[in-house]
């Protein structure tokens, strides 16, 4: 074949195409920055993890312009990034310098951004608070890393564990004294399991069990009833296998594996699964939830409000349960307005929208004072839990969090689908982590 | 004789047909439920009350019309750019030979096997830096670049290395004889390419088309990362909110999908009258 | 006729896999500010030693070849069911062509509902009397569930694009064996296959480097497990990069990933290339 016929295409073809991108660059030229407002406002940007529907109308028609009236000459630009992609949008926001001044995230992120220098300290503005609000605040200790304040809680969550009233009844067991040890707990579940031919067809206690970090939070709950912890107070050691750990480990498997399983559903989605959740198909008589879990449960089959009772964390060594601070708000490190920054977040943590925050989206209010407010007491899904709220613990702050549980959740999988038996599982999972903290 | 095979072949077309379309029942009939019949047990195939709250929801409270407005745009830019580029360096890699073609077109291909996952921030980068856009000057500093914009969407859909691919395939199999003779009536390439093969290439020219309308209007990990206000969202961000943070809108996000089904059913429906035999299939290969 | 497509993917391509190809030979954590950190081919080293990566290389060769055996036969015989005209041609293209295009994020609560203990295959074991199968929280029956439903979205974006490929093929070269007195069968095997050999080429390649990525309806569906029996290359890479932000380790676990589907996409053009002569 002959050559010479080929350049001039290549020269018709390449000014189709770059007359094609100049359209399409004319044609976005107008949403681009979004940094210039109009008479020379200052532009707040936050970022607001999650995008519930009542959360967004709330913000967007609410809060903002309250705050803006309040705050003539800043103008707050608001985005809702659902939790599912908030780590990838801010990676790439940091990798670009983009980064909001104010963003929300959960609070076991927050090590991590204070180890990067992405975020900064807060302590001086939370000095400067006014001493009843600072005891009013719940969950403010449970923001700081390594002593400093870096996040300002939001609102808190936490499990407990939640029984079908009915089926409680029917099974012969009366809960006017309620199960107060593991012992108790697990004889009623042993009570309420139905079994056809060696399967659990009905789980008497179920546990979170969703994936692999559902598995850790409901291990973490055991292990802080037995006493035990995560890590040391030194953030470098693993103590998870210690005798409480395995202690833990052991009751958790034993309500999955063994002649006496009272549970079945590993790997099944239950987190906020509203009408589909097993309390409410009636395949568990009770179950380790979360509030937004149970919160979801009582709006999809409001029918079953009526039926579904909450319990006060059970204990071995002390009753208390997983939980503690959800997520909250940090300060950009880089950002310009640290100022209108700070005065956004301590807005937003305002009585008035610390209630109805928990009103519209759901969680126990960062204020003490609020949950003690009847409108929200009267609220069944989040009386228990506001009552609990002093008996919730949280993840250790340290900037590897999410590797180690990653490789703790690996782990306890194994030991609850009996491949792995549990004191080995947790003495694994620590060799992992210390692999991953020595760095 | 033939007719029969006819009603036979479209009895098992639609049996296919039907096996295929049942999670799309189950779609449907989510679509039209209230919230409160969305579970149960034994699950009702068909609503037991229909309703069109979810449909009035999406499309009066949420922001569906604007996501759809710049999927379409987006879209219908993505169908020109790929067309136009891809089916021409397709026909280029399949039967032009030039310095380079070879690992040219290896790398093309290669291009399109590196995760999506780790191009990210580079491309986040890029389109951030573009020179003299979005109050940037010529280095690429200063301003926001084609972030939040139709060209910063398009950037990485404009040519679909997958559709070269899929257009030298096509192009490898057409007679070389075509070319001959029209080579010898003195045709340049470009010619050739326009008037002899790309009539016969209208199912390949249809495809493409389809694939990266498709391909466009899936997109979510660059949306995601690109977009950065409500007015440049593309329908799969819109769609995400129902389900989002594990609370499942069943209603709202099946309506909203019913919605945004449409337009490509729309697309493929219409390109579907191109999948006819091309023009002139004279040529008879040696 | 190349250019102009070479120049749009010099820059959106090329450029950031090659920025994407350093970053894997450094230690990389966007949310520091202290940027890539160049170490080498440790990051590789790191990757080709961890068990965990052989084995969701495994589990992801395992779910693209079961998609792929599920899918191409089907997807052809499909092709050549509804190549031509008869009543109602367009609306069955469109209807199979549709799970390819519906919203993924739907999709994967479809069929997390169809596979749940309350869904729609329990439902139908139990009314022919047949206990109830865990399908995404068995090992055993985990990813051959995420197969089937993998299988099912594409089969449609694979059947047009061998639709497409059989009409290009000359209705003389059909007719002319026809008048030679091969069958339907023989016509296939002899005149229409070989023909159809650039566009199976294309099928498995492209069907093969989309299903080596993936990992939403994975995430969605199973979210790797249970005991990581369906924890796939791409879904570490995310994890790495957007969980953990190595972005380093997930670079270079990415272009390992790449270099298999390279080599097997290659070997693929070759072989099937070939046998078209």
């Amino acid at each position: 074949m002959k050559r010479p016929h080929k350049h001039r295409p290549w020269r018709v073809l390449a000014a189709a195409l770059t007359t094609g991108l100049a359209l399409s660059a004319c044609g976005g030229g107008g949403g681009a920055g979004g940094t210039a407002a109009s008479g020379g406002d200052k532009t707040l940007r936050v970022w607001f993890p999650g995008n519930l529907s009542n959360e967004v109308t709330w913000v967007n028609g609410t809060l903002v312009p309250a705050f803006e009236k309040q705050h003539p000459g800043v103008d707050v630009q608001v985005e809702f990034v659902d939790w599912a992609n908030l780590s990838t949008r801010l990676s790439t926001a940091f990798a670009g310098n983009t980064a909001p001044d104010v963003f929300g995230h959960g609070n076991a992120a927050a090590a991590g951004f204070a180890d990067a220098g992405r975020i900064q300290p807060l302590d001086e503005q939370v000095a400067a608070l006014p001493e009843a609000d600072r005891t009013d605040l719940t969950f403010l200790n449970d923001g700081k890393v390594g002593g400093k304040q870096y996040i300002m809680p939001l609102r808190g969550f936490g499990y407990l564990v939640a029984y079908r009233k009915d089926l409680v009844k029917e099974a012969g067991l009366d809960f006017a004294t309620p199960p107060a040890t593991w012992e108790d707990l697990r004889a009623a579940a042993g009570k309420l399991a139905q079994r056809e031919g060696g399967k659990v067809t009905r789980s008497g206690l179920l546990m979170p069990a969703d994936n692999t970090i559902s598995m850790s939070q409901a291990f973490g709950t055991l292990l802080f009833q037995a006493g035990g912890k995560f890590l040391a107070g030194d953030g470098k050691t693993v103590t998870w296998n210690a005798p409480e750990g395995v202690a833990a480990l052991e009751h958790l498997t034993g309500l999955y594996q063994g002649s006496d399983a009272v549970s079945s559903g590993l790997g099944e989605k239950t987190a906020s699964t509203g009408a589909q959740h097993p309390l409410a198909t009636g395949r568990a008589a009770m179950a380790l939830v979360d509030d937004a879990t149970l919160k979801t449960i009582h709006e999809q089959s409001p029918e079953l409000a009526e039926k579904i009772g909450v319990l006060s964390p059970v204990k071995k060594a002390e009753a208390v349960s997983f939980g503690g601070a959800g997520n909250g708000m940090f300060i950009s490190a880089k950002t310009k307005l640290k100022k209108e920054a700070w005065d956004f977040i301590s807005f937003m943590l305002k009585p008035e929208n610390v209630k109805a925050y928990s009103l519209t989206v759901g969680g126990i209010p960062a204020r003490t004072s609020v949950a003690k407010d009847p409108e929200l007491t009267k609220v069944s899904y989040l009386a228990p839990f506001m009552e609990a709220a002093p008996q919730f613990r949280g993840n250790p702050n340290v900037a590897t969090w999410t590797q180690l549980r990653d490789a703790l959740g690996k782990e306890i999988e194994k030991a609850l689908r009996g491949t792995t038996p549990p004191r080995k599982a947790l003495d694994d999972a620590a060799a992992a982590a210390e692999e991953l903290l020595k760095g | 004789m033939k007719g029969a095979w006819r009603w036979r072949r479209t009895a098992v077309v639609a049996l296919v047909t039907a096996v295929v379309m049942l999670p799309f029942w189950w779609l449907l009939s989510l679509a039209f439920k209230p919230e409160t019949e969305v579970f149960s047990y034994p699950p009702n195939l068909l609503p037991r009350e229909w309703t069109l709250d979810n449909f009035a929801y999406v499309w009066e409270t949420t922001n569906l019309p604007v996501a759809l407005t710049n999927s379409v745009v987006v879209g219908v830019l993505t169908v020109l750019s790929n067309v136009m580029a891809a089916t021409a360096a397709g026909y280029a890699f399949a039967r032009l030979k030039f310095a380079g073609s070879r690992p040219l077109f290896a790398a093309t291909l290669g291009a399109a096997m590196v995760p999506a996952v780790v191009q990210l921030i580079p491309l986040f980068l890029v389109t951030q830096r573009w020179p003299l856009a979005g109050g940037n000057d010529l280095f690429g500093e200063g301003g926001s670049g084609l972030l939040n914009s139709y060209a910063g969407l398009l950037l990485p859909l404009l040519v679909q290395p997958l559709n070269i691919f899929l257009a030298r395939q096509f192009f490898l199999d057409l007679p070389e004889e075509m070319a001959e003779a029209a080579r010898l009536d003195g045709a340049s390439e470009l010619r050739i390419f326009w008037s002899v093969y790309l009539p016969i290439a209208r199912p390949v020219v249809a495809t493409i088309g389809v694939l990266s309308f498709t391909g466009a209007w899936e997109d979510f990990l660059w949306p995601l990362v690109v977009v950065s206000s409500p007015d440049m969202q593309t329908l799969p961000l819109a769609l995400s909110t129902y389900a989002a943070s594990g609370v499942v809108q069943y209603g709202p996000l099946m309506a909203a999908t019913v919605i945004a089904t449409i337009p490509v059913v729309g697309v493929f429906l219409a390109a579907q009258r191109h999948f006819v035999r091309g023009l002139a299939s004279g040529g008879v290969k040696g | 006729m190349v250019l102009p497509a070479t120049i749009i993917l010099f820059v959106v391509v090329a450029i950031p896999i090659g920025y994407g190809f350093y970053l894997s030979l450094t230690s990389y954590n966007p949310v520091e500010t202290t940027g890539p950190r160049f170490h080498g081919l440790a990051g590789y080293a790191e990757v080709l030693t961890s068990a965990e990566f052989w084995r969701a290389l495994g589990v992801t060769g395992a779910y693209a070849v079961g998609t792929l055996i599920l899918t191409v036969p089907a997807a052809l015989g499909l092709a050549l069911l509804v190549n031509g005209k008869f009543p109602g041609v367009g609306l069955f293209r469109g209807m199979m062509y549709l799970p390819r295009v519906v919203s993924l994020v739907a999709v994967s609560m479809i069929w997390l509902w169809l596979y749940s203990r309350e869904g729609f295959f329990n439902y139908a074991l139990d009314l022919v009397g047949l206990d109830p199968v865990e399908f995404l929280t068995d090992e055993s029956t985990a990813l051959p569930s995420l197969i089937v439903m993998r299988a099912w979205k594409a089969l449609g974006g694979s059947m047009i694009i061998f639709l497409a490929g059989l009409q290009t093929i000359p209705q003389e070269l059909i007719q002319s064996a026809a008048v030679d007195g091969a069958g339907r069968l023989r016509t296939f095997r002899h005149v229409t296959l070989p023909l159809l050999m650039p566009i199976t080429t294309y099928v498995v390649v492209v069907d093969l480097i989309y299903l080596a990525q993936s990992f939403s309806e994975i995430y969605i569906l199973t979210s790797g497990g249970p005991l990581g029996s369906t924890t796939v290359v791409n879904m570490l890479v995310y994890k790495q990069a957007f969980e953990n932000f190595q972005l380093g380790e997930a670079s270079a676990m990415a272009f390992v990933l790449f270099c298999m589907i390279f080599a097997l996409a290659y070997a693929n053009v070759r072989l099937l290339g070939r046998s078209k002569k």
